[in-house]
């Protein structure tokens, strides 16, 4: 029995042993002390996160994403052409989504600046805030607001506000986003404010800017927007955007892909920048008005129609404003080949080099401008249109930005509500301030802004109703490469009248996303409320949310 | 495939030290090294085989142009690219498409794995009927793995990546167990504890990019590029206490009760524990009645028991991840949100069976049956929920599973001669699982669709039976009148319409079989065997995702044309593959059917095609809602007012979005081994002292039968690189081998 007990201890004694090595290697202390690093970050990395993600955001549906600016004929595609016509709005969207993760980062942002008491913080969170649950109002119609992202709260299947709600939410915000910038004492590292540089005054400008984005975009059915709007334009309480400096937008790295633009080559191989073609319409539009952003945005086609037999192969370069050089060669519309002559209707354009796609070109890429040689040119490579300047084809490049909203912008919004009345102001000078930041966001030499703004088609007209028609214009060739807000104003303003062209007559103009297939599918009671309030009430891309009704 | 190979060296050590009658000390270690200069990569969709089978395009190089997969003069620098040089951007050396050669020979996976393990097991007969059993063990595995991608293209300037993961596991035991006999009753108990502990670590690091061709080093990253891919390292412990009693009365009755608790968890909010019991019956009914002498064995079995799986308790928070890559000069954060329930319980599985062991005629005839429920309790997952949430879901306990099933063995020998044997053995497996329990939380109208595929969902509500999929973007149908059922197509294109109406939301089928045989057999004549293994699986449906790519990219027959009964789309890619004529320009009263068929006609092809289902009248303008029969037109009953469309636009739509376009049958047969050995001679084998020596000659794979009809594998759809059950991805058929096998026994 002795030795059984002396046993007994060994083996407690080796138990032991095991238990107390353990201690250190668990790395208790060290799991506590880095949840506590990962739960807690500071304002900086959030700053530079923030506005990383959500310029990201918006310029992804701005240029890469062609679904609106093929609705609103930037672009068009030469292959895999669905865009060309509205279909990419025909399913349900989870763009939703992509805008909900964001916020979510922001509001898990917007508690961490709260507990530091760093206001400026907070406000400028706030923007992003106001105008990430603008998007998803903007294109869905009611959407959870109030309840959204409470699911720690408990709120598991949100309900959705009612639009109107949401927007007289958001402007509150907006305004609260102002007062705490300029109330915020803490500094804002320059360094991690990719987009301001730490200057608290832009961000302010930022704030006022989107709110008076948002009255404009609701101002039918706001009673008092012009007021609003108007109090934006007394002191300086509440600064707007005045000059490019303010301009929400962030720079390129362009060392990886993930850095660059999208059109890059670190993103994109050669073909799938190729099948983003400029639209007819904006070459055209921009051709008509001798536009100097026509040669900086579009390359020459590479192999255009003449219809003068001795220019027949003649080899051409252009080199634009920023130094890209591109070589054409003339090509005479030679109806004696059967190929060439059985393009006859497809064949549009000729004896010029910036030609666009017509909209509504279907996938079929022999129809783009009657390019017949597909020997040489393969699926996506049509010579007989122009593709996007090279400038588009850079990973990185002082006029590529990431952009949210710019100064122009600004200027075309007060020029509309001047004419309408909502303001008292002088419409032509805010217009021709418009063009004037607009060509110099570009890159445009001050000399020939000024020709540009002498030349009579850039003259407002006496009618208001061609005064609207004429900045409607300017505003959406402002707002290029900024396709979504572009999408917005079409859809509120019915202006530029786009919805003829090509072959689009029979293709009504879609008005809204359909909501994700998963709100349907994990929050049922709640969709049928939202999809209850619109006119009529079916969740399709026609139905018209509150702003519209 | 060719510049793989795997190498694998062991050395390993058992040792038995009897330090007296009472004490026994057991060592045993092993050392494994694995090396791989470039492991095999044929799955997945970066596979070569795989980007031929879905990307083969027509204008591929001829393969003997394609061998020098360099272009002249750019060795390191640029592939030569699989497609034809004529078919490239001119003066252009940017590759479409990767020379298969160039894949094989410059994306190299190397890997390395050194396994140490090793135990030491005390064993002590502490008294007549006490005995105590002491054991560690340990694992150490440490890896190393590099990638090397070379240059590709000007744009493609290669890849390199190196990483190693080295983690520890020990296991120790230590075990009591009491055992004697009292006349015709046999008793042992045991109790004991287990302690294990386990940790690792990892790190990766990239460059995105090399700045010299041909140079696999980190430091030779392009400016910006280099960063750590994965980084990390956890710790955890588990400790359980156990015991088990095991009785038995006269070789026909037994009984056997055990108990476990496990803890676990580091962190206070991490610790959780739970007590599993168990206990089984089994009566030897043979040994206990005089049986006529046909009967060698009769046995009847009933069990309980209840096992824990996943006995966790993760922290709910939300916690900030820095980005791999930083923006410049800027650091950058992402969030991760998770949403656990703070009152989680252990998931557990009670699991209940019955059961008979026969046999009969000197075991000629033996047949094993069970019958088995599965309460699968407090299943732990997430309540999916709406990104709005904030959350991709609530992990909790969302309930219940029942699964039923029975398994039943039978195995004969029909003849039994001394130079002739004939062996029959056969399984048959048969189960169903439903949902039985949702947690209140769930579903506030009952049931929830959750992701599963790609563009596939599963219903989660009680009822539910495991494994049926449903379509995750149903076709839009109309719901009253004649026309119900019919798909409604839009009245701009006439295509198919993805709906968000619930009603339009089908279900594709159930990935489980209906049961599933197992055959195998054998003859034996003197010094020859014959065997032959073969298997059944009956029912279920699968969905091919290689059909979507293979359409998609118009490199399956049928993109063709659509057939006769095509329910979706009729036409085709000329006249002899069913394609129609298109209608004279303007033919069409409908303005928007003249305008998109005006827009897409062939003046050389008769390539017209049609969805199939009706369209709303153009010129209705009440709600579409409110339609009636007189509102809706077929389209194609009259090829004036048809939509029609090149083919492509009519099956794309289909294929792309609607799962129930590729859903098929699973059943399938498989002869999966056939194998004929001769086994040499008693006499021969004595002669070279060898206890035995065989010769056999094997074929695996030899033939499959599938119901589709398809030349797929439907069981890759069950295993292999998708986890989703019943989805076929990427996978390759299972590979057809024949061997010669000699086996030698000393």
């Amino acid at each position: 029995m002795k030795s059984f007990i002396n046993k007994s201890v060994l083996f407690s004694a080796l138990l032991i042993c095991f238990t107390s090595c353990s201690k250190d290697a668990l790395r208790t202390y060290e799991s506590q002390q880095q949840l506590n690093a990962v739960e807690d970050v500071n304002d900086p990395f959030l700053l530079s996160s923030i506005i990383k993600q959500t310029t990201l955001f918006y310029q992804n549906i701005g240029y890469a994403d062609s679904r609106f600016p093929g609705a609103v004929q930037y672009m068009e595609r030469n292959f895999q052409g669905s865009d060309n016509y509205y279909a990419g709005f025909k399913h349900p969207a989870d763009n939703l989504y992509s805008a909900i993760n964001i916020l979510k980062l922001i509001d898990g942002s917007i508690n961490l600046a709260d507990k530091r008491g760093s206001k400026s913080h907070k406000g400028i969170f706030k923007i992003f805030r106001s105008l990430l649950f603008s998007f998803m109002t903007d294109f869905y119609g009611d959407i959870y607001y109030s309840q959204a992202l409470k699911g720690r709260e408990g709120i598991l299947y949100p309900q959705y506000d009612k639009q109107a709600d949401i927007y007289t939410g958001l402007l509150k915000e907006l305004d609260e986003a102002n007062t705490l910038i300029k109330e915020g004492t803490e500094p804002i590292a320059d360094t991690y404010d990719l987009m301001y540089g730490g200057d608290k005054l832009k961000w302010q400008k930022f704030a006022n800017s989107l709110k008076l984005r948002l009255l404009m975009r609701a101002s039918k059915k706001l009673p008092d927007a012009g007021i609003q709007i108007s109090a934006l334009l007394n002191g300086t309480a509440r600064p707007l955007f005045s000059n490019n400096d303010d301009n929400a937008c962030m720079a390129y790295i362009g060392t990886t892909g993930a850095n660059s633009w999208q059109g890059g080559k670190l993103n994109w191989d050669y073909s799938e920048y190729d099948r983003r073609r400029p639209a007819k319409t904006l070459a055209d539009k921009l051709t008509s008005l001798n536009d100097p952003r026509l040669g900086i945005w579009l390359a020459p086609a590479e192999k255009p129609w003449t219809s003068d037999v001795h220019l027949d192969g003649e080899i051409f370069n252009t080199t634009d404003a920023n130094g890209f050089t591109d070589q054409s060669t003339w090509e005479y519309i030679d109806r004696t080949n059967p190929l060439i002559a059985a393009q006859n209707n497809n064949l549009i354009d000729s004896n010029k080099v910036y030609v666009g796609f017509i909209p509504w070109m279907y996938s079929d890429f022999l129809n783009g401008n009657g390019h017949y040689d597909v020997q040489s040119g393969g699926v996506v490579g049509n010579y007989k249109v122009s593709r996007f300047s090279q400038l588009f084809r850079q990973n990185a490049h002082p006029l590529l930005k990431a952009m949210i909203m710019n100064a122009d912008e600004v200027q075309f919004i007060l020029a509309e509500a001047a004419v309408k009345g909502l303001i008292t102001g002088n419409t032509a000078a805010y217009y021709r301030k418009g063009i004037t930041l607009s060509m110099q966001r570009w890159g445009v030499s001050d000399d020939k802004i000024s020709n540009y703004l002498d030349q009579p088609n850039t003259n407002l007209p006496a009618d208001d109703q061609g005064k609207l028609i004429q900045i409607a214009d300017q505003k959406w060739l402002c707002l290029f490469m900024n396709a979504a807000e572009a999408y917005l104003d079409v859809r509120r303003t019915k202006l530029p009248d786009m919805f003829n062209n090509g072959f689009l007559s029979t293709y009504p103009f879609p008005l809204r996303l359909i909501y994700s297939g998963a709100e349907l599918g994990q929050n049922k009671a709640a969709y049928d409320k939202g999809v209850a309030t619109l006119a009529p009430q079916i969740d399709n891309q026609f139905s018209k949310m509150w702003l519209l009704q | 495939m060719p510049n793989t190979k795997t190498d694998q060296k062991s050395i390993s050590l058992n040792t038995e030290y009897r330090v007296n009658n009472k004490l026994k000390i057991t060592v045993s270690s092993s050392y494994i090294r694995t090396n791989s200069p470039n492991k095999t990569n044929t799955a997945g969709s970066n596979g070569i085989l795989n980007e031929l089978m879905f990307g083969f395009p027509a204008s591929l190089q001829p393969l003997s142009e394609m061998h020098n997969y360099w272009l002249t003069g750019l060795q390191g620098v640029n592939q030569n690219g699989a497609l034809m040089q004529d078919d490239r951007p001119a003066n252009s050396t940017t590759v479409n498409l990767d020379n298969p050669w160039w894949s094989t020979y410059e994306k190299v996976h190397s890997f390395s794995r050194d396994n140490y393990f090793g135990k030491i097991q005390l064993d002590w007969q502490l008294a007549k009927n006490f005995s105590l059993l002491v054991r560690t063990g340990m694992e150490n595995v440490k890896e190393y793995y590099e990638y090397r991608q070379s240059w590709s293209d000007p744009n493609n300037k290669g890849q390199y990546a190196t990483g190693n993961n080295s983690s520890l596991l020990a296991n120790s035991d230590a075990i009591l167990t009491y055992n004697k006999t009292f006349g015709k009753f046999n008793l042992t108990a045991s109790g004991g504890a287990n302690y294990s502990y386990s940790n690792n670590n990892n790190l990766e690091m990239t460059a995105g990019r090399l700045s010299a061709p041909s140079l696999f080093m980190l430091n030779n990253a392009a400016p910006g590029t280099l960063y750590p891919s994965s980084s990390g390292w956890g710790t955890g412990q588990s400790f359980s206490v156990y015991g088990m009693l095991s009785a038995g009365y006269a070789n026909q009755l037994f009984v056997d009760i055990t108990g476990r608790n496990d803890y676990k968890g580091i962190l206070p909010e991490e610790k959780i524990q739970y007590f599993y019991p168990s206990v089984s019956l089994s009566w030897v009914a043979s040994e206990t009645f005089k049986l006529p002498e046909q009967f060698n064995l009769l046995k009847f079995r009933l069990a309980k028991a209840d096992v824990g799986n996943g006995l966790i308790r993760k922290r709910s928070v939300d916690t900030y991840s820095f980005d791999a890559s930083d923006w410049g000069a800027a650091k950058t954060v992402n969030i991760n949100a998770i949403l656990v329930d703070k009152n989680i319980k252990p998931m557990h599985s009670v699991t209940s069976e019955v059961g008979v062991d026969l046999g009969m005629f000197n075991n000629r005839l033996r047949l094993d049956f069970t019958y088995f429920i599965k309460d699968q309790k407090n299943q732990i997952d997430d309540i999916p929920t709406v990104q709005g949430t904030g959350y991709p879901g609530l992990l909790t306990n969302i309930g219940d599973v029942q699964s039923k099933g029975i398994e039943i063995g039978l195995s004969v020998t029909p003849v039994k001669t001394t130079n002739f044997n004939w062996d029959i053995s056969t399984s048959f497996t048969q189960y169903k699982a439903t949902i039985t329990r949702l947690s209140d939380k769930f579903a506030p109208n009952g049931y929830v669709f959750a992701d599963y595929g790609r563009n596939e969902k599963v219903k989660i509500a009680v009822g539910e039976e495991i494994g049926n999929m449903y379509e995750a973007n149903p076709i839009m149908k109309v719901k009253t009148g004649k026309y119900a059922g019919a798909y409604l197509l839009d009245v701009s294109g006439g295509e198919f319409q993805v709906s968000g109406d619930e009603r339009d939301r089908g279900k594709l089928g159930n990935f489980n079989p209906d049961f599933i045989l197992g055959m195998n057999t054998t003859f034996r004549y003197r010094q020859f065997s014959l065997n032959m293994v073969g298997s059944l699986r009956h029912g279920g449906k699968y969905i091919s995702v290689n059909q979507k790519y293979m359409e998609s990219n118009g490199i399956a027959f049928t993109t063709l044309g659509s057939g006769n009964n095509n329910p979706y789309w009729s036409g085709g890619r000329d006249a002899s593959q069913g394609g129609h004529a298109w209608p004279a320009a303007g033919s069409s009263k409908y303005e928007s059917i003249n305008s998109n068929n005006d827009g897409q006609r062939s003046d050389v092809l008769n390539d017209a095609s049609y969805a199939k289902g009706v369209y709303l009248d153009p010129n209705y303008t009440g709600d579409p809602a409110n339609a009636t029969d007189k509102d809706y037109i077929v389209n194609g009953a009259d090829p004036k007012n048809t939509f029609y469309q090149i083919p492509t636009n009519s099956y794309g739509d289909c294929i792309w979005n609607f799962s129930s376009t590729r859903t098929y049958d699973a059943t399938n047969f498989k002869l999966r081994e056939i194998s004929l050995a001769y086994a040499f001679p008693a006499s021969l084998i004595s002669k070279l002292k060898l206890a035995n020596l065989t010769l056999s000659v094997i074929g695996r794979n030899l033939l499959q039968w599938n119901k589709s009809g398809r030349n797929e594998d439907p069981e890759s759809a069950f295993q292999g690189v998708g986890s989703d059950q019943g989805i076929l991805r990427a996978t390759l058929p299972s590979i057809r081998s024949y061997g010669l096998k000699l086996s030698v026994g000393f």
